[in-house]
């Protein structure tokens, strides 16, 4: 028995030998992962930093993929005052800008892929500055109300989000603490290839990852100074009826899940307390329900599991009719005469269209 | 849990250096947790239905053995009547009550029962098909009828192959589960290389490869022929690099614990024959179909009409074998013509190799015969990856137009596929490095064949699978086409 377990205890050493020679690869996929770093996982902070400090002194951004929450950090940390229009939602309400509300200091504090948990920390850094607004435009899509969604991306702001939690009185728990993608990406071979793409384009076209412009528009996205988002132009030109409906498929059947849900009680109670806390601080709150193009509400309708974009839409109106706030858009696109040429795709609206409805609602007393 | 996940290259070595740990009497539990949990992992309430379909085959073999012979057959039945209703219900209800539904409607009757709304239990067709294996087995008193619980519970639960096979015969798996393996240097580094190959072709080639047929055949109406004809060609080796690569990664696991799994696939497209590319291609489920249908039906000592009927009816059942839907069992049907065609044509095609003189030029009819039966299995893949009939008529129909742009110049040539340059040219690339890998493997395996060069050609090889993965590997965690089956 002793001979065979020696020779056990040798063969996994000549094991772990082996693996041992593939450090080397281990190494350049970290190396690069940390210091090409394409999402500023590491290098993080300087750079939304410097991205916030160029808005805020009245410039755009050639944007690229940043953690927009710690920009919307340094962002409203640089603001001097109280904006009269905050705009808070996901991509489907970024491209709202100072031009749809004329006269008005409007600032944008949209991220994508918004949850309820990020807008309590978004809120919570106004609140903490003291520059709530004075009219907050709060996106209430239905994924919001889902507390299965899969994408969490407010790491970067948690502690905030966890201070207008106990403001609240909301108990710990209801949001996880994310593990950091610091740790997840420092090996991860999708963040390496993109990476890697990174270093070699930028190699090629000599451009750093973000650069100051003046430009609203071009064929890269653009972070505007109020913090609102101009979409490429190839995104913008206009699109078949029949290219509406298509991406309309191919955004349920990538995202079912955000939709395929039930209301979750302990998110419409935080709702329900942040809307009560907010008018307790003066600001009046309008509910918007971004309307979706006619095959993805189609699409809804067919499908019973997504019944609670229904519910939401009822239990955000309830919401609304309890605080007395108004209510602009509907998530069912004929109610405001939206058509397919409204949309960018199948999910988001022209600004030029979400401009109408918030005029035609007349949504600033 | 899937193979090419995070989840997976945790759980894989604690298993293992656990299983190496502990003393021998406890390793089957070990694996039997692990395998749970690697369920789980899915769907976790399935464990249920698992383990109701474990306790009544266990029990059956039992009594199959033990009854006298005028009653084995009995028990069988239950068996077998207890199998399908799990898999009718989970599988094939849907599809059932879809159909009776659209005849009612033509015939103006009101059809009231709905659709269940349940997801299919993950390798459901699998291990259901792994435990038939066993009480068939049994009932022909070629197996013994375990009598451990546990054991038999990891029989067919082995997490290396519960999920999508190999599906084993309890000959060949049920008594590894008793033998104490030790950590063999040798044996676990090819496992770990076997399981690195099929995670190459996973993530490299069937997941890369999937990127274009995924966007062609999501809505085949955007495109015309060329890009139908690439989409197919590359779901060819999607599917195969898919499927091959889960059952390497599955043998390759198995065996560096010391378990011995039955090889899946042996190169099929460089068969020469239909019926070549049937005993080369998901060895496991034509072997079962075989063994468990085929011959019991007579197989090809009947009449010529019985044995017309007999083939059709098994590749009519592997079709829907795979999935409820007509696309499949058209798949199914396609090849089995396919094979009768060989056998009605079988002098013909002699005659005519004779007087060509392509009989006497060995080589040239070889790759004469593997491009022919590529081309047939390449068309019946249509059936097996479009989503509906329609779509499968529509490419077929649009496979001859829209080709007279191709050879203007480069940049049409791309246009006409739809597809830049390099993603083009790096597909081409991979499904060339797979021909040459298995083309070299005429000559043996691989593995032995490296072990024989020098170091550094050795580890150039290895370095390039490893950075080919780092570098081209796509990261979608996509899960493996068979796990639907």
């Amino acid at each position: 028995m002793e001979p065979k377990f020696s020779s056990e205890i040798s063969s996994v050493g000549k094991v772990l030998q082996k693996f041992f020679c593939f450090t080397p690869i281990l190494l350049l996929i970290f190396l690069t992962n940390y210091f090409v770093d394409p999402a500023f996982l590491y290098h993080g902070d300087g750079y939304a930093q410097r991205v916030a400090r160029i808005l805020t002194s009245g410039h755009n951004v050639g944007w690229v993929d940043c953690d927009e929450r710690l920009v919307q950090k340094y962002y409203i940390n640089d603001l001097k005052a109280s904006p009269d229009v905050l705009i808070l939602g996901s991509s489907r309400s970024m491209q709202i800008g100072e031009d749809v509300f004329h006269g008005l200091k409007t600032v944008n504090s949209s991220v994508s892929e918004d949850l309820l948990a990020d807008d309590l920390g978004i809120l919570q850094i106004y609140d903490e500055k003291g520059i709530l607004p004075k009219v907050l435009i709060l996106e209430a899509s239905p994924w919001m109300l889902n507390a299965q969604f899969s994408r969490k991306k407010y790491q970067s702001i948690y502690p905030d989000i966890w201070v207008m939690s106990q403001k609240l009185g909301v108990r710990d728990g209801w949001i996880s603490k994310p593990v950091s993608p610091q740790y997840i990406n420092m090996f991860s071979l999708s963040y390496f290839q993109s990476a890697v793409s990174l270093a070699l384009e930028q190699r090629h076209d000599h451009k750093d990852k973000f650069f100051v412009t003046d430009e609203t528009a071009g064929d890269y996205r653009i972070k505007l100074h109020d913090g609102s988002l101009s979409w490429p132009t190839q995104m913008l030109v206009a699109k078949t009826d029949e290219q509406i409906g298509r991406a309309a498929t191919q955004m349920l059947s990538e995202n079912r899940k955000d939709y395929e849900f039930h209301l979750d009680n302990a998110r419409m109670d935080i709702m329900d307390k942040l809307i009560g806390y907010l008018q307790k601080k003066g600001v009046d709150v309008v509910i918007f329900l971004p309307p979706y193009p006619e095959e993805t509400y189609k699409q809804f309708l067919l499908n019973p599991k997504m019944r609670s974009v229904f519910d939401a839409e009822v239990y955000f109106r309830s919401l609304a009719h309890k605080y007395h706030l108004k209510v602009a858009g509907s998530y069912n696109p004929l109610m405001y005469g939206f058509k397919d040429a409204d949309f960018l795709d199948g999910i988001h609206a022209r600004k030029e269209a979400l401009g109408r409805l918030f005029k035609e609602e007349n949504v600033i007393k | 849990m899937l193979f090419n996940s995070l989840e997976f290259l945790i759980f894989f070595p604690v298993v293992t250096t656990l299983y190496f740990v502990l003393p021998h009497g406890w390793r089957w539990a070990l694996l039997l947790i692990a395998s749970c949990v690697f369920y789980m992992a899915f769907i976790p309430a399935y464990i249920l239905v698992l383990f109701v379909l474990i306790f009544i085959d266990y029990f059956m073999a039992i009594w199959v053995e033990e009854a006298p012979d005028s009653k084995k057959k009995h028990f069988l039945i239950i068996s077998i009547l207890a199998t399908c209703t799990a898999l009718f219900i989970f599988k094939y209800f849907n599809f059932f009550n879809a159909n009776c539904q659209s005849i009612a409607h033509f015939i103006g009757w009101n059809y009231p029962i709905g659709a269940l709304q349940i997801i299919l239990p993950i390798g459901l067709s699998f291990h259901t098909f792994q435990s038939l294996a066993y009480v068939i087995e049994v009932y022909k008193g070629k197996q013994k009828a375990e009598r451990n619980f546990w054991i038999y519970s990891l029989y067919v639960m082995f997490y290396p192959q519960l999920v999508a096979g190999p599906i084993e015969r309890p000959a060949n798996l049920l008594h590894q589960f008793y033998e104490i393996h030790h950590f063999e240097y040798q044996r676990v580094v090819d496992g770990l290389k076997l399981m690195a190959w099929g995670m190459f072709k996973k993530i490299v080639i069937a997941d890369r490869l999937a990127l274009y047929v995924n966007q062609v055949y999501g809505d085949p109406t955007d495109f015309k022929g060329p890009s139908l004809a690439l989409a197919t060609f590359f779901f060819a080796f999607q599917i195969y690099c898919d499927f091959s690569g889960y059952s390497d990664i599955a043998i390759g696991a198995a065996q560096v614990m010391g378990f011995k799994l039955m090889d899946n696939f042996n190169r099929p497209y460089f068969s020469k024959s239909v019926v070549e590319f049937w005993k080369r291609w998901h060895i496991s489920l034509s072997t079962w179909f075989r063994d468990y249908v085929y011959i019991p039906l007579g197989g090809n000592r009947v009449s010529n009409q019985k044995f017309y009927f007999n083939i059709m009816i098994v590749f009519i059942i592997s079709g829907l074998w795979h999935g409820a839907n007509w696309t499949y069992i058209i798949w199914g049907a396609l090849n089995g013509f396919y094979l009768l065609f060989a056998v009605w044509t079988s002098d013909l095609r002699s005659n005519i190799r004779e007087r060509t003189g392509l009989a006497r030029h060995k080589n040239l009819l070889e790759i004469w015969q593997i491009l022919i039966i590529f081309l047939l299995i390449c068309f019946s893949w249509i059936f097996f990856r479009a989503q509906n009939l329609h779509d499968a008529i529509y490419i077929i129909t649009q496979l001859p137009h829209g080709w007279h742009h191709l050879g203007l110049n480069q940049v049409a040539f791309y246009d006409t596929f739809g597809l830049h340059r390099q993603d083009f040219m790096l597909s081409a690339a991979l499904i060339g490095v797979l021909m040459i890998v298995h083309r070299a493997q005429n000559h043996g395996s691989i593995r032995h064949m490296l072990a024989q060069r020098p170091t550094w050609v050795r580890w150039s090889f290895y370095y390039m699978l490893m950075l080919g993965i780092v570098f081209w590997g796509e990261q979608g965690r996509n899960a493996f086409i068979y796990f639907q089956f």
